[in-house]
């Protein structure tokens, strides 16, 4: 038997087989990401047809490949480093899916991201809302609540109202409840954590994270996880706001958010 | 480890899947255009003189709109099939920013200050990049830029990918034109997604690995190089990148301008997937030479200072 000839075989079979499996493996692990609700918090979901699409068509391509294909023989100079690049590219998607968290997938990168210098004014500009409208809306509700009644808020609005002194004073004491994905203190206090919730453009490379610190005992369960806070809204000297927990409560039944962006 | 990990994996996987749809289009797109259109002839219709071409392949990106993504696939593989290689690296630096997605993107990021401004600013650094750079690289002889293999009419490109299916080889084998382009294109897609994926693994580790960036607002000749290496170190998409830089108020425009005309065309995952089509030593002399370009122009911007163009006064909006 002439093992270098069987050798020689093997290397060209599997090189043919090698770019339909590759795309095949990225084609479903874009599915499982998008069926996992993993995509929307990995891009913005104006871009998820795109990657759908992509997915669609690996898949697609990995299938017809075979019946378009001649792929010329491989040197045998640079057979062994191609075969281990070939080997570590094919385990690339089996591994990266392995291994993704399955409760808090952002966690991690959410408290990375959490400060930045970019400032939070300018979301507003560039997710198109009228600041006018929304200044009138929240005094609107302010001044029409009922005393101690609870104020529904989003990350977008209660930054909104940090930065301007006259909701400041409006909003300062008021009762609000927010939702958010709760981080643990990162000095380790257990007596605050944090409340985030990520924006992105197009994807997480570009995404901020907006949060608040909230004064009372952290939730049970998964760091990360989304809750409902209630609280009292309190400003500091600098106006950085932070909330006084009166309750929190996770959220059993929500799915990923389908948007990062709140929607309006 | 714990937060690592997943940062490293959110990065990793929010960039591989922001560029491989537009890697895809672009390699399919060029396969299209190498079997379908006659490169050739066409390309001896362009002007015969060296910045006639150039000014055509800058400015060609109006007309075939590609992000740095579709760009590379697309341009390697016209350069294959006959485009001059100058006016085809002139196109490569300007179609990221010249196309009308990215123009759109930078005026809706800029719509509250001076969106034109902030347009023609944008368009005009990224025309002057892909025009100089284009005229130095027209002087050094062409054997010394691509790997073997990109240029027409050199070696069978069978050494430059790991998957090379020249068109006309098939066209001579009387293939189907339609089945041409198909393997055409998984070839050309797989030359370039290799070092794509290397280039994506590799930027999400040093963005994993780097603490939170925190740039002080400094002078503009230590703020410039600053915002320049964060555009190279985050790897955005030249469509996506306006938004992030507007979001860095307070800050010299010059600064932000230095993030955006230098990311489009030199960032750590485009390092990666240039060496597709350059040699890695003429990967470097683009480097340099585009970083040095970005740095002088934004000092100018900085020095005139750019405010007064867009908002008639010295501060920053």
């Amino acid at each position: 038997m002439n093992l270098s000839r069987i050798n020689s075989r093997f290397f060209s079979r599997a090189s043919l087989l090698f770019p339909a499996l590759l795309l095949g493996l990225w084609g479903c692990v874009i599915f499982r990401l998008k069926t996992s609700g993993l995509l929307a918090e990995l891009q913005s979901p104006t871009y998820h047809p795109f990657s759908i699409g992509t997915a669609a068509a690996c898949l697609v391509l990995a299938l017809c490949y075979p019946l378009v294909s001649d792929i010329k023989r491989q040197s045998g100079r640079s057979r062994w480093p191609r075969l281990i690049l070939a080997i570590l590219l094919l385990a690339s998607p089996v591994i990266i899916f392995a291994t993704l968290p399955q409760d808090s997938p952002t966690t991690g990168f959410l408290a990375r991201r959490y400060s930045s210098t970019s400032s939070n004014m300018n979301i507003y500009q560039l997710l198109g809302i009228d600041q006018k409208d929304l200044l009138q809306d929240l005094q609107f509700r302010k001044q029409h609540a009922a005393n101690g009644q609870s104020l529904e808020l989003d990350m977008l609005e209660l930054n909104f109202i940090a930065n301007n002194s006259g909701l400041r004073k409006l909003y300062d004491q008021t009762p609000v409840n927010l939702s958010g994905q709760w981080l643990a203190d990162a000095n380790g206090n257990t007596q605050s954590f944090r409340l985030v919730q990520m924006i992105m453009f197009c994807c997480a490379a570009d995404a901020k994270v907006l949060g608040v610190r909230v004064d009372g005992q952290p939730p049970g369960g998964q760091n990360g996880a989304w809750i409902d806070v209630f609280a009292v809204l309190r400003f500091n000297s600098s106006g950085t706001p932070y909330l006084i927990l009166q309750q929190s409560k996770p959220q059993d039944d929500a799915p990923p958010p389908d948007l990062p962006l709140p929607q309006r | 480890m714990t937060t690592w990990l997943p940062a490293f994996q959110i990065i990793f996987l929010s960039l591989f899947l922001q560029g491989i749809p537009f890697l895809l289009i672009g390699s399919f797109l060029g396969a299209a255009i190498s079997v379908f259109v006659p490169i050739r002839s066409l390309a001896s219709r362009l002007p015969k003189s060296k910045i006639g071409g150039i000014l055509i392949g800058t400015f060609a990106g109006l007309l075939i709109p590609s992000c740095e993504c579709i760009g590379v696939p697309l341009v390697r593989r016209l350069i294959r099939n006959g485009l001059p290689p100058a006016t085809a690296i002139a196109y490569l630096l300007a179609s990221p920013v010249l196309n009308p997605v990215c123009l759109a993107s930078t005026w809706i990021a800029f719509q509250y200050d001076n969106p034109l401004m902030a347009v023609l600013t944008r368009a005009g650094g990224a025309a002057f990049l892909a025009v100089s750079v284009a005229l130095i690289f027209s002087r050094l002889p062409v054997g010394n830029i691509f790997r073997s293999g990109i240029v027409a009419n050199d070696e069978p490109a069978g050494e430059a990918g790991l998957w090379e299916n020249p068109p006309a080889a098939w066209l001579a084998n009387k293939t189907p034109r339609l089945a041409a382009a198909i393997s055409t294109g998984f070839s050309d897609f797989f030359g370039i997604a290799v070092y794509y994926l290397l280039g994506c693994l590799i930027a999400a580790v040093v963005q994993t690995a780097l603490p939170p960036y925190a740039i002080p607002n400094t002078s503009p000749a230590l703020l410039i190089p600053g915002f320049m290496g964060l555009s190279v170190i985050t790897s955005l998409c030249s469509s996506a990148d306006a938004f992030v830089a507007k979001s860095f108020a307070g800050y010299p425009l010059a600064a932000l301008f230095a993030f955006m005309w230098l990311g489009a065309v030199l960032d750590l995952k485009l390092i990666f997937i240039y060496q597709s089509v350059f040699k890695r030593r003429t990967v470097l002399l683009l480097a340099l030479l585009l970083a040095a370009l970005v740095f002088a122009l934004s000092l100018l911007a900085a020095y005139l200072p750019l405010e007064r163009l867009f908002y008639g006064t010295t501060i920053s909006g």
